[in-house]
This record gives structure tokens, C-alpha cells and sequence, in this order.
């Protein structure tokens, strides 16, 4: 758990090594351990037979990655919020023991180091990292609806100032070591072969009477009277990204400007009760289901014989989906040949591949010599040359079967049998590409989402005789990526774009019966979600849109908006395209930000059905935004009704993941439920919908213990 | 010496090069680690092996830029290749690239390496302008001034002919040996055997033709580059070969290295170029058990030392060394590929090679070496359309002759350079 050694320098070693896991977290067992060497550490310290004290890890790569998760689950459960701080308060009272300690003590930061495992080294007397790609260290609470519990909001500020700190803490970031140094939280960036010897003799120097020099506070947080606009502005800037949905922001500039002028225990205190609070709440219980969603997502798949080195990736089609596949790929260490017709075509992929690397460079993740090294993994190619030692290829041609269908036979002839073949295709049947393989078993569907680089959310599609290596190999791959993966059934759509599409469809009818397409984007927004349906249309292209959606309702009838596809056929044949063609249902300039609305888009819309007010009020926001949102749970009920997933975890989790569904909601499904079934049921029968055969059973989607009522 | 044996031979599996372009046209931003790596990479990839199944990096390379000490090792590592694997750059002038070839064969005939990589790589767009030594002498005792008015003291001592630049690759492209550069070098042979102007003209004119009617063949030796600075345009066709090139253009240039009476022009000499080149070879053990096919196998590779005043005779006697070891005589190969510095000296080789007289006086052999005839030397072309640049050449060249001889089911071919300082090179393939 925690070995305890004591050098003949009279240095005690707290080695942290979790036996049998991968990584060191913080939970019930090594606290109690670290109780137990924090105990002989004072012991030592009193007989003067220790001088100084390091933390370390023996676990490559990791430090402390931070508090078990699914230990606060149980709590959080609980709604005990009494419970809840008092488990804050353990925590923070045995950190507090680490400062209080008579010898000084040294973290040697090796790798990750979050949340309370930063918490643990901010207690030390000082921090020393390695100069390792590995070394991450921040205090992404905030990400789970939390504020650092176990001191982190009093000692960081105390430590950086309240700007950097309320910086790291608001948006959760991790930083790579030199940039920890720079911050002031760490003291000495040190070659990760010499680390634990410098942390030695940093400890030594300080009982030697040395003291580390540190960076000053940022001016503005140097004097009481400036210290509030550091506040204010630091609040600003989280609520204009939350919105006001979640409490963690303002809670955790609370916790820092309460607690800095006060003695840190009391500030400890507030802390404690603040975190208590949001543990328990709606909005944190329903960010960490979704981080433990995301996390077990396609744990279930396991290669029958996987070889030591990253999988080698092939990719056909050099342009936007197929470049940002070949540039992610690459930046995740993994070899990419890459195909297209002609140079200028690699030529357009090569360049996403080289902007990745330069981004990487750039925000301190890789050297310049990974960096290089790491764009030098993709090779490009006109013909099949070079394919044959490739595990999975994945093609990113054009949304034609026949073309796929094509480049599924030259890849199977170029390939040994085992090579897995998957098409990115987000609206053709993976289906019509099994019938024609010589090898079945070895297609899927992998489904990435646009841009590459940014969007967290990879569709595995299953196909019946799919066999569960090339499952197994694809959430792999789509791991190393950085990606999560769902696996889902080969229906159209899948998950995301099936259940996005009647939603879409929905908004288009409401501009049809003469709604403002502004008001109803910001309904969306207000709701939750990152953008509305026609910023949303517009990025995805309305030709684009209107041609899935033709697909859809021709599979589905009806109830996907079909009416509205002739609509959008229409706009984009004016050259209304959306953001690529720099206008849609807005205007945009070149670089793709909104500038308004688009004023074509009055000309095309006929005139609305004659009610004869034609200035009605538009209905209360909230209404906008249930309607629409409860299209989708129709379409998402259907599909598990259909089977096409295994629970509904995977439809939440792909919804967040693939829309940016407000996590704060906990899911479609979980919010389907807050709201109830049968509400959602009545509500579509009064507009005219007919609600799936699910959402007029009673009960829920999730069992209630796991459940959580999300606000309204 | 002998050549490899049919059972040992080392095959060469596959091969890749970048486009060639002239110094200071597309690829001047280009660094020689970038296109070595994309040669590397490429051939590598077109071999069926993995980076990480490579024994051993060769490659050739003459500039040794500042910012890439022993270039072999830092291509080799950014192409993939893992780095318990060694590498070493050689550098035998104008062959080097073919020097590697020979290095890396003989790496994997002799068991050291199963699989190894050898190539050529040369940006000579960035061999560097020099200051002259006093500049540097001044610098020096400028920073190692202890105080300002003695800093100010030393300042005083420069001169405007401190700042003008030496021309690195003039520098380069003169052999101290015998005190001329290589277009001189040339010049002598013209001399020695008569070549006219005209005679070296038509050669050039032919070296173009043959170019462009091969552009198809050469684009399967080719990778794109990607170019600086954002990776996002390709070049993918050698910038040398002119299609459109008439005898009356050629004959309108001045000769270059003796303006008086020379015959050598920038017409009828290879250009100075950027480029890079690179081979997989293996043992057939190893190609067996990957179950990848050859291109061909490597008979021998030889290097014999000749006059520095006359280096561009060295395929003239590099060539009956590796007939030796081989075991052949010239009517027997079916393709041959020799690197045109100068129509002149290629010339003069074709001459040298089928007279009696050179045979018996400086080869000290009976009979004449054999006839190289146009129909099967250079017969997609050569340095004087795509380029030479000098690292890379000797490994384009046995790349090229590689892939002809799978074309033309060829049984045996011969590749050869002049190499600067006054050296010969040949390597003999043979049908895998």
C-alpha cells in the first residue's frame, strides 16, 4: 500500500504502490495506511531519527491520481450531507498532519497527480515533478460537480494566489510539469531517471534551513483591495461557460475568498461544508455517473491475443473525417497509412496530421522531437501499398455504397484475413457492406464525429455476425485515441444521429409554423445544450442533414421530421449550407463564428399555417425546449425498445458524449425520468406525436437507487 | 574479392524516394531529415516490414548539416524505427548512397541484421554560406572579452572582408586533391577523349527525353513530400526532367567551368538538387518468413580508388571490379544504370570501357572491358534530367535499376558512379 523506508540520510521514504492496480488512488485503505506512516513519521521526528520526508510513487506514470470516485458515489447516495463532511474533514485532517509535520516533507511527482493526490502534495512542504510527458497535475473536481475537498481550495491559493489557482480549480485543467513550475506548484521540473534522489536533497536542503523560492502572486491578487475583481472576473468567466447550471463554480470562488484572509483552518471548514453540499446534489451525482459511464464504456471487450505495441491503423480517404482520424491516431502513438487519389488529397490530411502535432507541441503535451516523431507515424500513399500489416483499416470515402463497397474488396485483397475492416459511414447500413465481404466477421462500423479532434464520441456498429475480437480491437484502438466508445446495433442513425434527427426535423417545423429560429436556438442553449438545433444544422451542413434525414425517414416513416427534409433540400440548393458555405440558417465569417441571422432564410420559409396571429407570443422558452428534448426521448425509447443498445447508460452516454447533451441533466434518459414518462407521453400526443410503445408503460429507464431527480 | 552467393545474397525488397527538385526550387524548405525520413518511411512501409522488425539504418549523406549529427541515426528514430536500433551515416562523396547500400548488405549477408535500411539523403538548398576564419577568430576574442573598452578594442578590427560569405557547396564541389572543382574534372576528360560539345549536347537532350517518357516509372519509385510550412501542398513529380528541351536551347548555354574553351555547360551536367532515397533489404531468411517478395537480389558492390584529376572515370573501373566478383562479363547484363555528372564523363566512360588500349594501360587487362550500349543504360533517364543530389544518387540509382529489371523480368543489371576525389563505385543485381 504505502512502503516506509528510512535512509541512512535519515530521509523517510513514503513510497505509494497499490498492490496489483495500475494506478495509486486515495481510498479508504491507503488513507488508513497513510495514517499509520504519518504516525511513525512524528514518532521519528520526535527521537530526531528522521529529518525530512518524500512521498513517492512506485507506479510509472502515476503519482496519486486522486480519490476513489466510486467511494463518494456511496456517499453521495446517501444524501447524508452531515456524513459527507465528515468524510471531507478526514481527509483534510490527515493533509493537515502532513503540514503540521516537524520535518519537511517533498512530493516526487512522477506522473498524474489530481485531485486529492495534488491535495496530498500541496500539504507537503514543497513539490518536485519530473520532466515526463506523464506528469499531470491539477484538481479537476469541478469536472464532477465538486471543489476540492481536502484542502486544495486553501492551500493552492495560498500557495500560487487566487487567480491561478481559482484558474486550475474552475476549469479543472491538468498541467505538464513545466508548466506546473511556472505556476509556482511545483518548485523543480528534474529528469524523471534522477527524481526521487532530487526530492533527497531538496528535503535535506530544507532541514538544512534552505527555503524554496517561489514565484510571486499575479499583481491583481496581491492586495485585499484588488483581490475582489480577481473574483469577480474569475465567476464571470465560469457562469458565461455553465450558465448558472452549476453550482461548483461559485461554490469553489467562495471557498477561496472565504478561506484566504481567514486562518486556514476555518477555511478548511467552509470547504468541508461546501463540498458536503454539492456531493449530494443533483448536478454532481450526475456528472459522475456519466465519468463512471464514460469510463467502463467498451471495458467489456478484451482482445483474445493482443500483441505488446499499439495496434497499426490503416485509413482510405485523406480528407476532413479521414485526416482528423489519420492526425488523433498519430498523436496517440499509433502508425496510420494512409490512401487517397491523388497528392493533393494526402496533402489535405497530411496538413490536419502536421496541425495536431504543432498543437501538441504547443500546449507543452509532447517535445518537439515527439511531437515530430509522432507526425512521422502517418504515411501516404495512392494506391494499397503497405496495407498489409495493418490491424484495422478504416475507410472515410465518400457516402456512397457502391464506393464503399469498392474500397471494402481492394482492402480485403491487400490484407491478411485478420485485418478489420470499418467504414466511418454515419448514415449507410454497415450491413450493405457485410453482405459483399469475404470476411464477415471482421466488419464493423466506427463511426467518429466531426471534427475528429475534438469530439469525444466513437459509434463501434455491431453487425450480427460480428466477431467480439474485432469489438475488442476497435475499443482499443478508439481508446488509445482518447476517444469513448459506444457500442451500438447496425440500425440507421445508430444512437446519436437517429435520435438527433426528428429532433432537428422538430425545429424545422417550428420555423415552418413561423417560430424565430433564434429564440428557439436559445431555448436549446438555455436548456442546456452547447448550441440549438439550427447552429446545429448549419455545422452539420443542410445538405448533409436533409440527405441522413431522407435516409432515416425512409426507414423510420414519420415520426423523423420527414416533412421538414424537403425544406432543407430546398435551402441548401439556394447555397443556404451552413457554416461551409459561410451562411445557413446564420451568417458566418470565413473562420466559421456566427455573425446573425441569416436573412435569406425569412424568403424561403412559406408563409405559416394561417391561425390568424400572426403575432402570437412565441410559447415560453421552457416549453420549446421540452418539446423538442421529448422528441428525442421518443426516438431514444424506440431504439431501446428495438434493442439496437444494451441499456440505456449507452444512449445517455453517447448522447452527452456526441451533442454535448448537459451532462448536469445526468443523460437524455436520465432526465426523461426526472421528468416521467408518462408526462413526456402526454405531452407528445398533445402536439401530435405518437409517443413509443415504452413511454406509455409505466416505470423508468434507470432503477430509482441509481436514479437522480435533475432539476426542471 | 567475390560477390554474394545465390543462397546468401541480400535481397532488396523494396525501395522509395521523394521527388527530386533543383537546389532552390521546391524543396529548399525542406530539411535533409525531413526527406530522408519520408524516403525511409515510405520504404519501409512498401516492404511489408515494420519499423520496429529493422536491424540496422545505413544512410549516405556528404553535407553533414550542423543541426543533424550522424543524420542516418535522427531519420532513422522519427521514421520509426525504435532506438535500440543503431544507425550510421557514410560518406563516400558522390556514391554514398550507394556506400550505404553496400554497408547494410553487408550487414545482413554477414547475419548482423535480418532487415536493414539503406539510403541517401542531400538538401543541398541548405548547405550553408560560411564566414571566413578571421570573422570567427574576432567572435571569438569578442566573447571572451573581460571588459567593455577591450570588447570595444576587438570590434575595431573588423573589415568589410569579414562578412563576405564563402559558398559552402563551391567549397564542396571542389576536390582539394587535385585543386579542381568537378566541372574541371570533367573538362579534362572532354579533352582527353575528344568529346565535342555537340556530342554531349545530344546526350543531355537524350537524358530529358528518356525523363519525361518514363515520367510514369519514375512516380512508382516516388512519396510525396509534404511541404513546409503547414504540410498542406505535395510535391510529387521530379522538378528536373524537361519535356519541352531542344537542342538549340541546350546549345545557346555558355560553358561553366572554362568559359574560354570548354564544352561542360549547365546544360549537359547534372543539376545540383535536393532529394532523398532509400532501400529495404533482407536476408532471403527473413523475406521467406515475412513472406514478402524482392525486387532483386544484391550480387556484389565494389569501390576502387582512381586519378582525382580523372574521377569521372571511376565507373570505369569500378565496373570490371564488379564484373569480377560477380563473376560476369558487361555483354551479360541486361540494364545498367550510371550516374551522369557530365555527359562528358559518362561519355568518356562508354569510351574508356570499350577500348582496347585503356583496358591494357590502366586496367591492366587483355581485352576491352565491353560496350555500354544507349539501349540499356540509362534507360529511363538519368542525373543530368532528374538531378543529383550526391548523397542520395548511389541509392536512387540502385533503386531505379531494381524496379527496371522487375519490369523487364531482366536477369542482371549494374549500377555505378564517379565519386568526387576521384573513386569508382558498382553494385551488380541480379533477378530475385
Amino acid at each position: 500500500m504505502i512502503d516506509l523506508v528510512i535512509g541512512k540520510d535519515k530521509v523517510a521514504e513514503a513510497r505509494f504502490d497499490a498492490p496489483g492496480e495500475k494506478v495509486n488512488i486515495l481510498n479508504v485503505a491507503s488513507m488508513a495506511r497513510l495514517a499509520e506512516v504519518l504516525d511513525a513519521i512524528e514518532r521519528g521526528a520526535r527521537d530526531g531519527a528522521i529529518v525530512g520526508a518524500i512521498f513517492t510513487s512506485a507506479k510509472p506514470g502515476v503519482f496519486l491520481a486522486g480519490a476513489d470516485v466510486k467511494a463518494f458515489v456511496a456517499v453521495a447516495a446517501s444524501g447524508d450531507v452531515a456524513l459527507a463532511e465528515a468524510k471531507a474533514r478526514e481527509g483534510q485532517a490527515l493533509f493537515s498532519r502532513i503540514a503540521a509535520l516537524p520535518v519537511p516533507t517533498v512530493a516526487a511527482i512522477n506522473g498524474a497527480c489530481l485531485g486529492g493526490g495534488l491535495e496530498l502534495a500541496l500539504a507537503c512542504t514543497a513539490r518536485i515533478a519530473a520532466d515526463a510527458p506523464e506528469v499531470s497535475i491539477g484538481l479537476p473536481e469541478v469536472r464532477l460537480g465538486l471543489v476540492p475537498g481536502w484542502g486544495g481550495t486553501q492551500r493552492l491559493p495560498r500557495l500560487i494566489g487566487p487567480s491561478r489557482a481559482l484558474d486550475l480549480i474552475l476549469t479543472g485543467r491538468a498541467l505538464p510539469a513545466r508548466k506546473a513550475k511556472s505556476f509556482g506548484v511545483v518548485d523543480r521540473v528534474v529528469p524523471v531517471e534522477g527524481l526521487d534522489r532530487a526530492a533527497r536533497r531538496l528535503a535535506l536542503d530544507l532541514a538544512a534551513g534552505q527555503r524554496p523560492r517561489r514565484p510571486r502572486w499575479n499583481l491583481l491578487d496581491r492586495t485585499p483591495l484588488t483581490r475582489p475583481l480577481v473574483y469577480r472576473a474569475a465567476l464571470r468567466r465560469a457562469l458565461a461557460q455553465t450558465r448558472g447550471r452549476y453550482p461548483a463554480p461559485p461554490a469553489a470562488v467562495a471557498c477561496v475568498r472565504e478561506g484566504l484572509t481567514r486562518p486556514i483552518e476555518e477555511g478548511l471548514a467552509l470547504e468541508a461544508r461546501r463540498l458536503s453540499e454539492l456531493i449530494v446534489g443533483d448536478v454532481s451525482r450526475n456528472l459522475v455517473q456519466i465519468f463512471l459511464m464514460s469510463r467502463a464504456a467498451g471495458s467489456g471487450a478484451k482482445r483474445s491475443a493482443a500483441p505488446a505495441g499499439p495496434p497499426r491503423l490503416g485509413v482510405i480517404g485523406a480528407g476532413t473525417m479521414g485526416g482528423g482520424i489519420a492526425a488523433v491516431a498519430a498523436m496517440a502513438g499509433i502508425s496510420v497509412r494512409m490512401k487517397d487519389v491523388d497528392a493533393e488529397a494526402l496533402a489535405r490530411g497530411m496538413k490536419q496530421v502536421h496541425e495536431a502535432a504543432r498543437d501538441a507541441q504547443r500546449r507543452g503535451r509532447l517535445s518537439e522531437a515527439e511531437a515530430t516523431r509522432r507526425e512521422a507515424l502517418v504515411s501516404a500513399t495512392t494506391d494499397l501499398s503497405g496495407f498489409a500489416r495493418c490491424d484495422l483499416v478504416v475507410e472515410a470515402v465518400v457516402e456512397d455504397l457502391e464506393v464503399k463497397r469498392a474500397v471494402l474488396r481492394d482492402v480485403e485483397a491487400a490484407t491478411p484475413p485478420t485485418t478489420v475492416f470499418a467504414t466511418n459511414t454515419s448514415s449507410l447500413p454497415v450491413s450493405g457492406l457485410i453482405e459483399v465481404s469475404s470476411r464477415p466477421a471482421r466488419v464493423i462500423g466506427l463511426h467518429f464525429f466531426n471534427p475528429v479532434q475534438k469530439m469525444p464520441l466513437v459509434e463501434i456498429v455491431r453487425g450480427p455476425a460480428t466477431d467480439p475480437d474485432a469489438i475488442a480491437l476497435a475499443v482499443e484502438v478508439a481508446r488509445r485515441m482518447g476517444k469513448t466508445p459506444v457500442v451500438v446495433a447496425d440500425t440507421p442513425g445508430f444512437v446519436v444521429n437517429r435520435i438527433l434527427m426528428p429532433y432537428l426535423g422538430g425545429a424545422v417545423s417550428m420555423l415552418r409554423s413561423g417560430r424565430d429560429p433564434v429564440e428557439v436556438d436559445e431555448s436549446l442553449v438555455r436548456f442546456g445544450m452547447p448550441m440549438g438545433p439550427f447552429a446545429l444544422l448549419d455545422q452539420i451542413g443542410l445538405d448533409v442533414a436533409a440527405k441522413v434525414a431522407g435516409v432515416l425517414a425512409s426507414a423510420f416513416g414519420g415520426n423523423n421530421g420527414a416533412g421538414s427534409v424537403d425544406l432543407l433540400h430546398a435551402m441548401a440548393a439556394a447555397g443556404l449550407k451552413g457554416v461551409k458555405a459561410g451562411k445557413g440558417f446564420y451568417a458566418y465569417t470565413p473562420s466559421g463564428e456566427k455573425k446573425g441571422p441569416s436573412p435569406e432564410v425569412a424568403s424561403l420559409i412559406p408563409a405559416p399555417k394561417a391561425s390568424g396571429n400572426g403575432n402570437r407570443p412565441a410559447p415560453p422558452a421552457d416549453e420549446t425546449a421540452d418539446a423538442l428534448v421529448d422528441l428525442m426521448i421518443n426516438e431514444a425509447a424506440a431504439l431501446l425498445e428495438q434493442g439496437a443498445v444494451d441499456k440505456p447508460e449507452v444512449i445517455d452516454l453517447a448522447m452527452v458524449m456526441g451533442t454535448g447533451f448537459p451532462p448536469f441533466r445526468g443523460g437524455l434518459l436520465r432526465h426523461a425520468d426526472a421528468v416521467g414518462r408518462d408526462v413526456i407521453a402526454s405531452r407528445l400526443r398533445a402536439r401530435g406525436v405518437q409517443p413509443a410503445p415504452l413511454l406509455e408503460q409505466k416505470g423508468r429507464f434507470y432503477p430509482v437507487a441509481s436514479s437522480v431527480a435533475t432539476q426542471p | 574479392m567475390s560477390g554474394y552467393t545465390e543462397s546468401s545474397g541480400p535481397l532488396i525488397v523494396a525501395g522509395a524516394r521523394t521527388p527530386f527538385a533543383k537546389a532552390g526550387d521546391r524543396l529548399r524548405r525542406v530539411t535533409a531529415t525531413q526527406l530522408g525520413v519520408a524516403a525511409v518511411r515510405e520504404a519501409i512501409a512498401r516492404s511489408g516490414f515494420t519499423p520496429d522488425e529493422v536491424d540496422a539504418v545505413v544512410i549516405g549523406n556528404v553535407a553533414c548539416p550542423a543541426d543533424a549529427s550522424n543524420i542516418a541515426r535522427i531519420v532513422a528514430v522519427q521514421a520509426g524505427v525504435p532506438q535500440r536500433v543503431p544507425a550510421h551515416t557514410v560518406n563516400r562523396n558522390c556514391a554514398s548512397g550507394m556506400e550505404a547500400v553496400a554497408q547494410a548488405a553487408r550487414l545482413v549477408a554477414t547475419g548482423q541484421a535480418r532487415v536493414a535500411v539503406a539510403g541517401g539523403v542531400e538538401s543541398m538548398s541548405n548547405i550553408p554560406l560560411l564566414f571566413p576564419e578571421d570573422l570567427k577568430d574576432i567572435l571569438m576574442a569578442a566573447a571572451r572579452a573581460r571588459s567593455f573598452a577591450r570588447r570595444l578594442a576587438v570590434w575595431t578590427r573588423l573589415r568589410p572582408r569579414h562578412f563576405k560569405p564563402i559558398v559552402g557547396l563551391e567549397r564542396g564541389l571542389t576536390d582539394p586533391l587535385s585543386g579542381l572543382n568537378m566541372g574541371q574534372t570533367a573538362e579534362i576528360l572532354a579533352s582527353e577523349f575528344g568529346i565535342d560539345r555537340d556530342e554531349q549536347d545530344h546526350f543531355a537532350l537524350e537524358s530529358h527525353r528518356r525523363a519525361a517518357a518514363a515520367a510514369a516509372k519514375h512516380r512508382e519509385e516516388m512519396t510525396p513530400v509534404f511541404l513546409p510550412p503547414d504540410m498542406g501542398r505535395a510535391l510529387h513529380e521530379d522538378v528536373g526532367p524537361r519535356p519541352q528541351q531542344t537542342i538549340e536551347a541546350l546549345r545557346k548555354l555558355k560553358p561553366w567551368f572554362d568559359r574560354a574553351h570548354g564544352t561542360i555547360t549547365p546544360g549537359n551536367s547534372s543539376p545540383i538538387t535536393d532529394g532523398a532515397a532509400a532501400v529495404v533489404i533482407a536476408s532471403p531468411e527473413a523475406a521467406a518468413a515475412a513472406g514478402v517478395t524482392a525486387l532483386a537480389r544484391i550480387r556484389c558492390a565494389v569501390a576502387t580508388g582512381v586519378s582525382a584529376r580523372r574521377m569521372g572515370l571511376g565507373p570505369a573501373h569500378a565496373i570490371p571490379m564488379a564484373l569480377d566478383a560477380a563473376g560476369l562479363t558487361l555483354d551479360r547484363i541486361d540494364l545498367v544504370e550510371i550516374n551522369e555528372a557530365f555527359a562528358a564523363q559518362v561519355l568518356a566512360c562508354v569510351q574508356a570501357l570499350a577500348s582496347e588500349r585503356f583496358a591494357r594501360e590502366e586496367l591492366g587487362r587483355g581485352a576491352a572491358v565491353g560496350m555500354l550500349d544507349p539501349d540499356r543504360t540509362n534507360v529511363n533517364g538519368g542525373a543530368i534530367a532528374l538531378g543529383h543530389p550526391v548523397g542520395a544518387s548511389g541509392a536512387r540509382l540502385v533503386l531505379t535499376l531494381a524496379m527496371e529489371m522487375r519490369r523487364r523480368g531482366a536477369g542482371l543489371g549494374l549500377a555505378t558512379l564517379c565519386v568526387g576525389g576521384g573513386q569508382g563505385s558498382a553494385v551488380v543485381l541480379e533477378a530475385a
